[in-house]
């Protein structure tokens, strides 16, 4: 039923017993006699994905619960997260409440923008009494089905697929003892990799600002705890960051500074760079500071937003480079991350801003927030298209980092890819 | 300039910046720099760099001299050279307050000077030169001390606190907190309303789990705050607790609107759909959700949903934790929180007007139903607060004017008892 939001994708992968093949059974059972009913069809499908969340969706299905008790209702939750709602004799003024409510609690999405008065994106209304609405639904419906049928088989192909970083038993106070304390002892070494992240100015070839480096988190899992899925705790895989920040520096402290041709950029704990190992490494990078980039989660940084501020300052003093990491294009709405006074901030592009790629509003607020952070402090992560850097430039952003842009240093001959010699700093 | 104006100056870099601004009037300025860092270290104790210092006090109050006391207990004094008659008699008497340390003693000997005396107007660039070297130093050294201190404060922690918490012991807690009867750890803290009589009036009040308690109780010995990470793993734990006791709670007889902290994950967890379907909608109205900034931005898009939801269900929510700095980063209107809670620090006041302008506008813009100060100690907070526009205060000082008002309001009783009984007898008398 609808109220066990738990019983979705994983539990129920017999493709007889899913919601939608209840649904069609129902409307076959009501086929003969359909007189009152209709059936009202949510596209949450049509989220973003970030609010696309199997949890999300069963606490939306709740809001139906009063409507489902109190009347001939019943709510279906489909695999691929659209619900459907059939109900007999119950008055559309009725359900209306009910809608607006599933409409506040995505509000931040653009789905239920209401902006548009003569389409409504997130409902489909069928009047099953019709004989056309009520083909039209049934063929909605098979397809659902058929959808439901292919996910289950992705999701029984995902279970017996090896683990990826994110499959496995969650990471539990029990199992982190054990897993930190290989984390201190495994070779760490070769499970470093690089991406660069490039300055691109119009008319002219690439500069490189700096090679990021950063730990191959599945290879590194297989390593520590094949099993085990590290991202289930956000706070506990924090946890261990602390645990890698100090191996990672050992190894990035073996590196000759003088020779190194291109800055590198490392990701840390705030508190890493204030402790004692940091010290150490900043005696071994000596006078090459301007050669290093830190990187600072935005969780790290809200944390404690004193320490961030010594740090960056301490950094920025003796010549090294600051950048605020994990901000969520949506999250720049939400606070002002020019005043975090870093030296860049790093946004991840992602299926948000594809889905806001036609939408002129959002596009003209995001914009306006690059301007205001100033386009020179903006890197845009993770462009694994050409039409992600398309859009990065159309913004006015010039520094990209992600799969497309490995794959255009590639290409680059190596001779046009120079470093980037004026580097800002961060004094000002 | 990308850390000035966050962290209170030193008194090196004020020097350096008084240095450069004195340049227009430097042709009738005089520098003396009294060298106390020379002195033993017994003579160079916090209480005779002050009572030095003091001397100088009459000519910084009429505005002919500024003082500066550095870190190393040296002292620079730049006054206008008409003073100098005056300021050589105070160094007279400064060097006989050290008049037994070598330094005094044995002046002139192996280049050992009491002080050195500069024309700003022919010497300035050596001037300028010699505060920035100061300053580099002072600079220095502050980052050596922070290191040291790591080890230095990790230790005292560790003797204070307890051991720092690992993994292990994670894990056990939460195992020991399953089982643990929590409801005698609740502590209660009200928020109110204070007059400028400083009277308390109970709007609402928070409730939370005492951390030092549940230390002492499930696991003595160990510091559970010490790692930010786990601790903040063990609030999950704690969440559901206090949700299932909270269920059960009309035993535990909370009376009117209550707060707590909640992580964003647990509001969209089952636990919360029980204890929502436990309350009626009129209760929902008479709780405040109460979020931490960082659990807030660690999964934003789960926040925006739970927003949403909580608030449709007619629940209130509080942002929590703001300081200082993360007031000019994070906007509690543009988060869709209803109220937002301030820790008081004396920083706050430290910021000057800026801080509190900033403070003001949101005061003003949010109303007086928005904003609350907490972890007031003292009165100063009240203060500080009600300079700005708020008039909700939460905290120890708080805490302390309820007991008091109580204490009034039983004295105000006792009174009018007296008072009645005394009529009464008065009229039998009659």
């Amino acid at each position: 039923m609808a109220h066990d939001y738990k019983v979705g994708m994983a539990e129920t992968l017999d493709k007889s017993l899913t919601q939608e093949a209840v649904l069609l059974d129902k409307l076959t059972r009501i086929e003969g006699n359909a007189s009152g009913y209709f059936a009202v069809h949510m596209h949450l499908s049509r989220l973003r994905a970030s609010n696309r969340q199997a949890h999300f969706i069963g606490i939306a299905s709740r809001l139906f619960d009063n409507l489902v008790n109190g009347n001939d209702a019943v709510l279906y939750v489909m695999m691929n997260q659209d619900m459907i709602l059939i109900c007999h004799d119950v008055l559309v003024e009725e359900i209306d409440p009910y809608i607006e409510k599933l409409r506040g609690v995505f509000a931040e999405d653009p789905l239920v923008d209401t902006a548009d008065e003569f389409e409504d994106h997130l409902c489909t209304w069928y009047d099953l009494a019709s004989k056309e609405d009520f083909a039209a639904f049934f063929s909605v419906a098979s397809e659902l089905s058929v959808t439901a049928e292919r996910i289950i088989d992705e999701l029984k192909q995902k279970k017996d697929d090896a683990d990826g970083p994110a499959g496995g038993d969650p990471l539990t106070a029990k199992n982190l003892a054990a897993i930190n304390q290989q984390l201190q002892v495994t070779r760490i070494a070769d499970l470093i990799r690089q991406q660069t992240c490039v300055h691109i100015s119009l008319g002219q070839s690439g500069a490189i600002v700096f090679r990021e480096h950063f730990i191959a988190m599945s290879e590194l899992k297989d390593r520590v705890a094949p099993g085990v899925n590290l991202f289930t705790s956000a706070w506990l895989f924090q946890y261990l960051t602390e645990t890698l920040d100090k191996r990672v520096l050992a190894v990035i402290g073996r590196k000759n500074f003088a020779e190194l041709k291109e800055p590198i950029s490392l990701n840390l704990n705030i508190g890493t760079v204030l402790s004692r190992d940091f010290g150490n490494f900043m005696r071994l990078v000596d006078d090459y500071a301007s050669k290093l980039v830190v990187e600072f989660q935005i969780v790290d940084i809200f944390a404690d937003m004193n320490s961030y501020g010594y740090a960056r300052d301490m950094l920025q003093s003796k010549g090294y480079r600051v950048v605020v990491d994990g901000v969520n294009p949506n999250a720049l709405q939400f606070f002002d991350p020019a005043t975090l006074r870093s030296d860049f901030i790093k946004v991840a592009w992602g299926k948000e801003f594809e889905e806001d790629a036609d939408n002129s509003v959002r596009l003209a607020m995001f914009k306006e927030t690059v301007q205001h952070a100033g386009p020179e402090s903006m890197i845009l992560a993770r462009v694994d298209s050409e039409k992600a850097l398309k859009w990065g430039l159309s913004l006015g952003i010039t520094r990209f980092q992600g799969y497309f842009i490995d794959k255009l240093v590639n290409a680059m001959s190596k001779t046009r890819v120079v470093p980037q010699a004026k580097a800002k700093t961060g004094a000002n | 300039m990308a850390n000035a104006t966050d962290k209170i100056p030193s008194q090196e870099k004020l020097l350096v910046d008084y240095m450069q601004r004195l340049e227009k009037h430097k042709n009738d300025r005089f520098l003396v720099h009294v060298h106390l860092s020379k002195l033993k270290p017994f003579n160079r104790r916090d209480q005779h760099v002050r009572t030095a210092a003091g001397h100088f006090d009459p000519y910084v109050k009429d505005m002919s001299g500024q003082l500066f006391a550095l870190k190393n207990a040296d002292l620079f004094f730049v006054f206008k050279k008409e003073i100098k008659p005056q300021v050589e008699t105070i160094l007279q008497k400064v060097r006989f307050l050290f008049g037994d340390d070598p330094l005094v003693e044995e002046e002139g000997k192996d280049g050992r000077t009491f002080a050195t005396w500069y024309d700003a107007g022919d010497q300035y660039d050596e001037i300028v030169q010699l505060v920035h070297g100061m300053a580099d130093a002072e600079e220095k050294r502050q980052t050596e001390v922070r290191s040291r201190m790591d080890a230095r404060q990790k230790l005292k922690e560790k003797q204070k606190k307890g051991e720092p918490l690992t993994p292990s012991v994670l894990a056990k807690v939460e195992e020991s907190l399953s089982r643990a009867d929590l409801s005698n750890l609740v502590r209660r803290q009200f928020i109110c309303r204070v007059d400028s009589k400083m009277v308390p009036e109970q709007l609402f009040s928070e409730l939370f789990i005492s951390i030092q308690d549940l230390r002492e109780t499930i696991l003595p010995g160990v510091n559970l705050v010490a790692n930010r990470w786990l601790f903040q793993h063990l609030t999950e734990t704690l969440d559901r607790r206090v949700l299932s006791m909270l269920m059960k709670t009309d035993a535990v007889s909370i009376s009117g609107d209550i707060s707590f902290n909640i992580n964003v994950k647990t509001l969209l967890s089952e636990q919360f759909q029980v204890f929502d379907d436990n309350l009626s909608a009129a209760r929902r109205g008479a709780i405040v959700i109460e979020l931490q900034k960082e659990d807030i931005f660690s999964d934003l898009a789960s926040y925006l949903f739970a927003r949403e939801f909580v608030q449709a269900k007619g629940y209130r929510l509080c942002l929590d934790g703001l300081t200082v700095e993360t007031l000019q980063v994070i906007d509690r209107e543009r988060l869709g929180a209803d109220m937002a809670k301030l820790v008081w620090h004396p920083n706050l006041v430290d910021g000057g007007d800026a801080i509190t302008a900033l403070i003001k506008g949101f005061v003003e813009r949010d109303g007086p139903d928005a904003w609350i100060l907490c972890r007031c100690d003292n009165r100063e907070a009240i203060d500080f607060g009600r300079s700005v526009g708020i008039d909700m205060f939460q905290g120890r000082y708080v805490e302390n004017l309820i007991a008091e008002d109580g204490r009034r309001r039983d004295l105000l009783k006792l009174k009018r008892r007296i008072e009645r009984s005394s009529e009464n007898l008065s009229e039998e008398e009659e």
